[in-house]
């Protein structure tokens, strides 16, 4: 297998008042050009520090992570994020708001690729709003097309969906699909849904709970794309996968309820 | 203190909708009403939103007169509304005569104290904004100002009036550095508070697309302190405009604060009542346009 983002014998460890914080310990993960992992596992266990150690806001305590055979110090334009609240400057428009990464990337036709970036998220017509004037989903579309924008060698998404109501989740988690089969796009992104995990990956990579936590399992999802969320309801081997999530996340890694 | 202020304006009013109970609870007093006017053939109807508007201010304002024009009738060397107003219409009929340096009108006095307000304010803003910004963003210096401001913030401005008078050795200076030093304090505060308001998001979003300094700078830090500082440049100016009128009266010259004390000297009560007045008007006037200005830079 070709190793595109290579994270390699990766520890985090976090100094803090109490003395020093293990969070993330022994990590190996590789990920194939064009493929699309999420990170998946309980609140506290490191998804997110995981994501961010990629992103270059953090750096591992041990362990290197490349991309594309270049190792990772601190953030880069190779790599474009999206938070999971939307970050977008208040005081800018979605183009402009765009456009600020664009033009850090680009020397020429930043314009015309800030307008094709909101296009693909749908949002052309949109473009002069506000960030206050849209809805949250509209947001956080604008925060993909941020990220996009740069051509990024991967996309990094931290709980892209997390503050979106349910319906709005759907729609973004069809587009993102519809987003991610048009442009070949890496993606690495960190959810807790497990049905987002299972119908939007290659394969789900299921995380042990904190503190030190490490990769417990690696799901394939052999599921055929597109994939169609209507028809996968009642998929046997969408079931099957599923069912395989939950039993990671509630049996092997039940979080035990800690008594206040 | 001006830290306080400041949230105040900046978080915007969360609008919740209505409980669920307020609809019905509505609904069953029009009932009431409906019933209540079909049986009496008396219908009351709401006062419309403006007559409130503006009705309840002039009432106001009414009160104010009324009660001044009884204390006025009650004795005491206080002239009442129609003396002051009789002498108000002869002051403004010509406010820009200028008759020698002791003898000016009330428009060149009031242009005068707006004059050592802006070049004091505007040099407090010159220092006070971008210390404010480096306060703000370096820790140790934060450290090192800290003491000083609150042992400084409290004095009132006019304590430092003897210092200007001996460094400067002239009144107009001494003025000027007088409103320098009090509206510094609100300006370094609020950037200061500003600047360490800043959502981490923003600083993420900076760090993840690689900004230049100047990037940041123009397009994250400014734009999301500029709210912070507009109120501080409110509180300054408002505390401005207070201490200049009692400064102009220890140091004398042309000013509405030293025309106030002039009048007094002629006793002539009436024109201390309109300085009074006036003096509230300017204030107002101030006070308003930088509100205005604060709504067109508040991102809600």
């Amino acid at each position: 297998m070709h190793k595109y983002l290579s994270i390699e014998s990766v520890d985090k460890t976090f100094e803090t008042k109490k003395g020093d914080f293990v969070a993330l310990t022994g990590i190996d993960l590789a990920i194939r050009k064009g493929e699309f992992v999420t990170l998946i596992g309980h609140s506290g266990c490191g998804k997110s520090t995981l994501l961010n150690l990629v992103a270059g806001l953090l750096k591992p305590t041990a362990g290197t992570i490349l991309l594309a055979e270049k190792h990772i110090d601190g953030p880069g334009p190779d790599r474009g994020v999206v938070f999971q609240n939307h970050s977008l400057l208040p005081w800018l428009t979605c183009f402009e708001n765009v456009y600020l990464a664009v033009e850090r990337v680009f020397a020429k036709e930043r314009k015309e690729r800030t307008h094709a970036a909101l296009e693909l998220v749908g949002l052309a017509h949109a473009e002069h709003n506000y960030p206050h004037e849209i809805s949250g989903g509209m947001k956080q579309r604008v925060g993909i097309a941020r990220a996009l924008a740069i051509e990024p060698k991967v996309l990094l998404l931290d709980e892209p969906f997390g503050a979106l109501d349910a319906l709005t989740r759907a729609t973004l988690q069809d587009e993102l699909m519809r987003i991610v089969g048009s442009t070949g796009a890496t993606v690495l992104m960190v959810t807790h849904d497990v049905d987002e995990a299972v119908l939007l990956s290659d394969r789900v990579v299921m995380m042990t709970n904190g503190p030190a936590a490490t990769i417990g399992d690696v799901l394939q999802v052999d599921l055929p794309r597109p994939r169609a969320r209507l028809a996968l309801a009642h998929d046997a081997r969408f079931m099957e996968l599923r069912a395989a999530v939950l039993e990671f996340l509630y049996a092997k890694q039940a979080k035990r309820l800690k008594v206040a | 203190m001006a830290a306080v202020a400041l949230r105040k304006e900046v978080v915007p009013l969360r609008t919740s909708p209505p409980h669920p109970a307020a609809k019905v609870l509505g609904e069953r007093a029009d009932a009431v009403r409906a019933r209540f006017e079909a049986s009496t053939g008396y219908r009351r109807t709401r006062a419309p939103e403006w007559l409130l508007t503006v009705l309840a201010p002039v009432a106001g304002l009414a009160v104010l007169v009324a009660l001044w024009a009884l204390i006025a009738k009650l004795g005491g060397r206080i002239p009442d509304p129609i003396t002051v107003a009789h002498a108000a219409a002869k002051i403004f009929a010509d406010p820009f005569y200028s008759k020698g340096p002791n003898d000016q009108g009330i428009g060149w006095n009031v242009l005068m104290s707006l004059k050592r307000v802006g070049i004091g304010f505007g040099m407090a803003a010159l220092v006070g904004i971008p210390l404010g910004f480096v306060i703000g963003r370096f820790r140790f210096l934060s450290g090192m100002a800290a003491p000083i401001i609150a042992l400084l913030k409290p004095v009132s401005p006019l304590a430092w009036l003897p210092i200007g008078l001996l460094v400067f050795k002239a009144a107009n200076p001494a003025a000027i550095y007088v409103i320098f030093i009090c509206s510094l304090w609100p300006m370094i505060v609020n950037t200061a508070v500003g600047v360490r308001q800043i959502p981490q998001d923003y600083l993420n979003v900076a760090r993840v697309l690689n900004l230049s300094e100047w990037k940041v700078f123009t397009k994250i830090l400014f734009p999301a302190v500029l709210p912070y500082m507009i109120t501080g440049v409110r509180l300054s100016i408002g505390v401005a405009w207070l201490v200049i009128v009692a400064a102009e009266m220890l140091t004398g010259g042309v000013g509405i604060g030293f025309w106030v004390w002039d009048e007094w000297n002629n006793l002539k009560v009436e024109h201390i009542i309109i300085a009074i007045f006036t003096i509230g008007i300017v204030g107002l006037v101030l006070e308003q346009a930088l509100v205005l200005l604060a709504r067109r830079f508040s991102y809600a």
